[in-house]
């Protein structure tokens, strides 16, 4: 017979049952009246001989197949039941198990996405980034010459491929659209391993210069500018007034690493022959079985042929290889693990809150289990009863969580990319997020739920009912609790004190003179059109020098100056790494040179900015391309190139020539605290011109109102002219801290949960306390003991608890900065000031939540308390 | 209760059970009074016990249980032997007697 049929024949099973066990004893009682009993007394004895009938049936029932299933629903029917009585109760710990399970699932989805499992590029980790700097510098860009040579030479790898990123304008039409695209060789799509999804790659032939009119573009491009059209490919598109060929689309599921969206075109063979210009994001796939240090010594050997052949430029200089997940993982992973870390502290917190809770109430329920134990339900039963309701409680915290997950998991989505984890826009809230929110959940429920659950069905029959409703969990259930009380309040400072220092780095940054005048400044940056419009220094000039005045004359203006890279957080565009060479210093450049970022500014710049110079002087009118090349550095410039002596003077080349040191700026922050503040050199834009801008104009009113006007006089000059992008200083520079904001929010959230949980635990551990020990309370009360002594009393107990917790916490938090001391800004791991700092607030708050048991405590009735016993 | 009487060997309800049952179709009441007599008064079956064992041998199909009226004109639940229940029956009785065999042995050896 199956199970089912078992099952549901069960009311019919539980009448035979009732009928056997009825026949027995009347069988029984006929046999005693036989032997002479009176009818009455003849009953009794048969009942007392049977013993407990419910209990002879519960075993019965036990025997039979299909039971494990009826009693499970019974067991299910009956907690929901139990747990709709306590909602209060049952609300905290569904809350407390969600936001844990929550947070947790959240971040490991995120590193699930980004390390575990990454689901964008293939075989991430079979693509190495190949970068070069001298042996004793950190390595940077390639120069694209090198670059060439090594494709050609290389053994080692299956292909490697060059890219550049680049600005392009869409133009024929009436508004010109500034697209974001990337130069790419023409092996680039085999070796990121991206097929198109309409059309083809690129072919080897269009690498050749005149050859490379040819684009792929993406799929959201696609979709945006022909609206999805299926014979898109053939088509001709014209890109700052030149002919491109459309040859490619590639598929919507490609998640494109770096800031590319729009398309990419071939990068022809002679772009930047100059061997110092290093422009180049080089890559490539190992052949199989080749190991990186198999490659490592064929570049190494390679560059010092270079290096032979071109000493100026390669002499001492080093090839850096690293797989590109690591480079990723470089700056992110590690932050990713800290964070879980924290998510899974608060995880621990929640289970040891919710072990606390069930134990709490299962002692409340000592009398409700002696009536069961008596009435025939036997140990195992009662203890699947007390696990079945942890697990419908996890299970619902666990569902619960999953929802929370589902949110955390579409916001990381959508930061993510902001942040440059373009890979992370393909993360999906899907069954797995959902299944492993569950099976934490249910871990949780088994794990946590045991110890009260056994502890629970550790009753003493005779002094669970004798003790009125008083009941003893006994010793080893008190000792557990104050241990998880303990637990929760460690791991609580670990996750205070994290956040303390992140908020107190923070805090630091944005009080931190970041070198200009953010408020009251807005910004508009262009790319000029490509071709001939634009194309000599001295058309580049007149533009710049014409829009400047334009703009200088609107009455709103105070003062406006242009960059050619806004060092600003994410949003400048990288201003290249160069090697400076200093005058009677030549020989030392190439090993050792700090990189710098070079930038051209107009001659106000620095005032629309409110940088703030040093020494020497700003360029001026005088400045002209025949004037003698000069230009401007920041201290860390300064610093680097010139310790112990006067830079002004001195003349420096980064590649244009010589050019003589007429002023020193103060450093402006770049807005990323992990990483150093860097060289920088300012050449004026009147004896370089240039194609890329940002004008930034200072106002006494709202900026904000500024830029349209600003776009109008951009297009006042030239009316294709687009403008990609218009933002306030303010708005550049919160975007720029929204990476140190959002590393000190998921923190700072945890530990604020944490607070609070291990603020319930406290009070629930010490309301019971007080509940056990209302005798000896009222004892003392009526033998003179002042409100105060009890208060005393109670707060000792709890102090001990929180002191212990508080000193563990302090030796892991001690242990657990060194893990964030990297993101940290001016601020040590072992700032003494915050984690005292945290280390009192937490123990205030702990006051409190032992104040309202320590008062109760204190008001006990001795009579009333008494006569309860 | 009689709680001076011998308590049972672990496992041997059941094979107590299934020997009784051998000797006919037989309701659980009888099957207590039958062992107590056959014991002369020494094994007396708990109740608590008696009916779960019944009901776990019923579920491992040794036994086939039957409804029909007793000797006192009631109905009653009669439980009779499968073939699987004598040939278990065979084996818990050689295995019985090996057991308290090799016992015998040891407690004679160690006079």
């Amino acid at each position: 017979m199956s199970r089912f049929r078992i099952f549901f024949r069960r009311r019919e099973a539980e009448r035979e049952l009732d009928r056997e066990i009825q026949h027995h004893l009347e069988a029984r009682i006929a046999d005693l009246i036989a032997a002479g009993r009176e009818p009455e007394a003849a009953r009794r004895e048969a009942l007392v001989e049977f013993g407990g009938v419910e209990r002879a049936k519960e075993g019965c029932r036990d025997e039979r197949s299909g039971q494990w299933l009826e009693m499970a629903l019974q067991d299910v029917r009956y907690a929901l039941r139990r747990l709709r009585r306590e909602p209060g109760l049952s609300a905290t710990i569904l809350v407390t198990l969600a936001l844990g399970i929550g947070g947790f699932t959240t971040i490991f989805s995120t590193l699930d996405g980004l390390v575990l499992h990454p689901r964008d590029l293939p075989a991430l980790n079979e693509i190495v980034t190949l970068r070069e700097g001298p042996a004793r510098a950190a390595p940077g860009r390639v120069s694209f010459a090198a670059f060439l040579e090594w494709r050609e030479a290389t053994r080692t790898f299956d292909g490697l491929a060059a890219s550049a990123l680049d600005g392009f304008i869409l133009t024929g039409t009436d508004n010109p659209v500034p697209l974001v695209g990337m130069h790419v060789t023409a092996n680039y799509f085999d070796v990121v391993g991206i097929k198109p999804m309409l059309g083809r790659g690129f072919r080897p032939e269009e690498e050749r210069p005149g050859n490379d009119r040819v684009v792929v573009i993406s799929y959201p491009a696609w979709q945006r500018l022909f609206n999805g059209a299926p014979d898109v490919v053939g088509r001709t598109i014209e890109m700052s007034f030149l002919p491109y060929t459309i040859i490619g689309v590639t598929p919507e599921s490609l998640a494109p690493s770096d800031q590319v969206r729009d398309l990419w075109t071939p990068l022809p063979t002679d772009w930047w022959p100059n061997r110092t210009n290093r422009f180049s994001d080089v890559f490539g796939r190992l052949k199989p079985g080749v190991t990186l240090a198999q490659a490592q010594a064929e570049m190494d050997a390679l560059e010092n042929a270079v290096a032979a052949k071109f000493p100026d430029a390669h002499a001492g200089w080093k090839v850096n290889l690293t797989p590109r997940r690591e480079l990723l993982a470089q700056r992110w992973v590690a932050w990713l693990w800290t964070l879980l870390g924290a998510a899974a502290c608060l995880l621990l917190i929640a289970c040891a809150n919710v072990a606390n809770l069930l134990m709490a109430r299962a002692t409340a329920r000592q009398r409700e289990m002696a009536v069961r134990a008596a009435l025939g339900a036997s140990r195992a039963r009662l203890v699947r009863q007390l696990l079945t309701e942890s697990l419908l409680l996890s299970l619902a915290g666990g569902a619960a969580g999953a929802v929370i997950a589902a949110g955390g998991v579409a916001s990381v989505r959508h930061l993510a990319p902001i942040f440059g984890f373009e890979q992370l826009s393909a993360l999906k809230v899907g069954v797995q997020v959902l299944g492993f929110a569950l099976l934490v959940g249910v871990i949780t429920g088994v794990v946590f739920g045991v110890a009260p659950a056994w502890l629970a069905a550790q009753v003493d029959l005779r002094t669970a009912m004798s003790a009125g409703t008083r009941g003893s969990a006994g010793a080893g259930g008190t000792r557990l609790r104050r241990a998880l009380v303990v637990a929760e309040v460690a791991l609580a400072l670990v996750l205070l004190s994290g956040a303390g220092l992140l908020t107190q780095s923070f805090v630091r940054l944005m009080r931190a003179d970041p070198g200009f005048v953010a408020d009251h400044a807005i910004a508009i940056m262009f790319d000029m059109l490509k071709g001939d419009r634009y194309e000599t220094p001295a058309r580049q000039m007149a533009f710049m020098d014409g829009l400047l005045a334009k703009i200088g004359a609107l009455p709103e203006v105070q003062t406006v100056g242009a960059t050619s890279h806004l060092m600003l957080g994410g949003l400048h565009r990288r201003a290249f790494d160069y090697a400076v060479k200093v005058e009677g210093r030549e020989a030392v450049v190439a090993d050792a040179a700090p990189r710098t970022a070079r930038s051209t500014i107009s001659p106000d710049y620095f005032r629309a900015m409110g940088m703030r110079l040093v020494r020497g002087r700003t360029f001026d009118a005088h400045d002209t391309e025949t004037a003698p090349r000069v230009t401007i550095v920041n201290e860390t410039f300064a610093r680097q190139n010139f310790p112990g002596e006067d830079p002004l003077g001195r003349r420096v080349d980064s590649n244009l020539g010589w050019a003589e040191i007429v002023g020193i700026v103060a450093d402006s922050a770049p807005g990323e605290t992990d990483r150093p503040m860097f060289a920088q050199m300012f050449d004026p834009h009147t004896q370089r011109g240039g194609k890329t801008w940002v004008v930034v104009a200072r106002t006494r009113g709202d900026p904000a109102l500024l830029g349209a006007a600003l776009v109008r006089q951009v297009r006042a000059m030239d009316k294709d002219q687009p403008v990609y992008a218009v933002t306030t200083l303010d708005q550049a520079v919160s975007y720029s801290y929204a990476l140190q904001r959002f590393a000190m929010v998921l923190p700072g959230l945890f530990s604020v949960v944490a607070l609070i949980l291990a603020a319930v635990g406290l009070y629930g551990v010490m309301a019971y306390m007080v509940s056990q020990r209302r005798v000896e309370i009222g004892i003392r009360i009526a033998l003179g003991g002042q409100m105060r002594d009890i208060i005393r009393l109670v707060m000792g107990e709890a102090g001990r608890l929180v002191g212990l917790g508080l000193a563990l916490g302090l030796v892991v938090a001690l242990g657990a900065g060194r893990l964030i001391e990297s993101r940290l800004f001016q601020t040590s791991a072992y700032d003494p000031g915050t984690l005292a700092g945290i280390a009192l607030f937490f123990s205030a708050v702990a006051a409190l939540a032992c104040w309202l048991p320590a008062r109760r405590a204190s008001r006990i009735d001795p009579i009333v308390a008494l006569r309860s016993e | 209760m009689a709680t001076d009487k011998s308590d049972l060997l672990q496992g041997t309800l059941d094979l107590l059970i299934l020997k009784v049952v051998a000797l006919g179709p037989i309701h659980g009441y009888a099957i207590s009074q039958r062992i107590r007599e056959m014991s002369r008064e020494v094994l007396q079956v708990q109740q608590g016990s008696l009916y779960p064992a019944l009901h776990r041998l019923e579920e491992k199909k040794w036994l086939k249980a039957e409804w029909g009226a007793a000797a006192s004109g009631r109905e009653a639940k009669f439980y009779a032997l499968t073939t699987a229940g004598r040939k278990q029956l065979e084996a818990e009785e050689a295995s019985y007697e090996r057991l308290t065999g090799a016992i015998r042995l040891v407690l004679r050896a160690a006079n």
